[in-house]
């Protein structure tokens, strides 16, 4: 998957006018959904190794943009800025409230009860996660580390964004996002000693 | 470690890339038919309600009294009564109604045997019918003409797998030559085993279009396909990634073969 600033102006323009029509119309928030729904998954899979809390928190994210969306005022940054800090809120509450499961109603009121190949799917998925070692034991050592620190680390190693792509997700200067991984990785480092 | 090698092993790190289709199929429908319910009606947004509707529903979900209900198994239900209850009263649009309708038939469920949901791909309402186009997860689909005026479905056409697109020859071999480069593949044709017709998969329900009121046109997903090896009366699915060739899984005939092999080998019954 491309970063997303690897998006040209010209892109970034074509985001703009589907961003302003999914304001007005289900088609284009739905093309918007397709769009982003696996870096969004992917993302918060990361940050949490957990399918299904990953499920819940891209449910959560996309509900809330949903709601939001005619509240959100283009400022020339990717659409998917928006979706990663709507996500990074949602998985730093989750680590706040100690894991207390909120998302597994919605998916209940939405009629999303489990079904065979639904969960077939989802284990075939923590299968092929499990087999990811490396990542799970990473994960275990940062998921150690203040929140703010496993944010940063996750956004630039993870998902490979530039200082500048965490500037605009997190909305913290650039000398904060350099000194905030400087530290992260520091102490991540004491971590694996 | 020193920062540098740990820089070196965060950076390097073989991490997880999934996708749950059926998670994202019904989110976006959730996303899409329900909250949007109320506005297709109108042909504009609704007043306030989807957005309003979700936030309250965000809001209490997270209330410090809800985390405590939420352990029993009674609150749930209760929630998602209320919530469904909320859903229906955002006036369902023609087209939510034709989908439901559909979704309730005993007959559609029945001709789309097969496990899961029933998943409403495209509702076309037009001079008091609705032209309903619906599958499951996986699988064949139908087109349902529903009658609006008694809320029942008058006539059906089932969509088989013949619709789904074939294979071009170079890319059949080429998934083909990738699963049977898999060590596990390889054992099984060395005993005797055999490889069926190979198919594609397709990202999405709703990446499907229909021509013409009859032809369904199914777009591939990103380059995947799933190669059928046979031995003995069992099935293995090997997913192969054509575009980083390599086999993504073998799914066990005792793991599920039987659900797939229905979609692919299934006999046309009517």
């Amino acid at each position: 998957m491309k970063p997303y600033t690897s998006i040209t102006p010209g892109q970034l323009r074509s985001e703009e006018e589907l961003v302003k029509r999914a304001q007005h119309t289900p088609e284009a928030f739905g093309e918007l959904y397709e769009i982003h729904y696996k870096r969004i998954f992917n993302y918060a899979l990361k940050r949490t190794a957990n399918v299904q809390l990953a499920l819940d928190i891209t449910s959560v994210t996309f509900l809330k943009a949903f709601s939001q969306i005619k509240k959100y005022r283009w400022r020339d940054v990717p659409f998917a800025a928006w979706l990663y800090r709507i996500a990074s809120n949602e998985i730093n509450d989750h680590y706040r409230r100690e894991g207390g499961r909120w998302v597994s109603s919605i998916e209940a009121i939405a009629d999303l009860a489990d079904t065979s190949d639904y969960a077939d799917e989802i284990n075939r998925a923590e299968e092929e996660l499990s087999r990811h070692e490396e990542f799970i034991l990473l994960h275990k050592k940062i998921s150690e580390l203040p929140i703010i620190y496993q944010e940063v680390i996750a956004l630039k190693f993870f998902e490979k964004k530039k200082i500048r792509e965490i500037v605009k997700i997190l909305g913290k200067k650039e000398g904060t996002i350099k000194s905030l991984l400087h530290r992260g990785v520091e102490k991540l480092r004491e971590k694996m000693q | 470690m020193k920062k540098e090698a740990l820089i070196r092993k965060l950076e390097k790190a073989d991490l997880p890339e999934l996708l749950i289709v059926c998670h994202r199929d019904r989110l976006r429908k959730v996303l899409l038919e329900g909250a949007y319910a109320g506005s297709k009606a109108t042909g504009k947004p609704a007043a306030g309600s989807p957005g309003n509707i979700f936030n309250s529903l965000l809001d209490w979900l997270r209330a410090p009294a809800w985390r405590m209900a939420a352990a029993s198994g009674l609150a749930l239900f209760i929630v998602a009564a209320v919530l469904s209850l909320a859903f229906y009263l955002a006036a369902p649009a023609p087209s939510v109604i034709a989908a439901d309708v559909v979704k309730k038939d005993p007959g559609i469920q029945q001709r789309l045997n097969g496990t899961g949901e029933i998943i409403i791909i495209r509702v076309d309402v037009r001079d008091g019918m609705a032209s309903v186009i619906c599958g499951r997860c996986m699988g064949d689909f139908i087109e349902a003409d529903v009658d609006m005026n008694v809320k029942a479905v008058v006539s059906t056409r089932r969509y088989e797998g013949l619709f789904m697109p074939e294979l071009a020859q170079n890319t059949r071999e080429r998934a083909i030559n990738i699963a049977v480069s898999d060590p596990r593949v390889k054992s099984i044709i060395d005993r005797g085993g055999s490889v069926g017709r190979v198919f594609p998969i397709f990202s999405s329900v709703s990446n499907m279009s229909v021509i013409g009121g009859s032809i369904i046109k199914v777009t591939p997903a990103a380059a995947q396909a799933i190669v059928p090896v046979q031995l003995d009366g069992k099935t293995w699915l090997v997913q192969v990634n054509l575009e980083e060739n390599r086999t993504e899984r073998i799914i066990e005939p005792e793991a599920g073969s039987t659900y797939y092999y229905e979609i692919f080998y299934r006999p046309q019954n009517f």
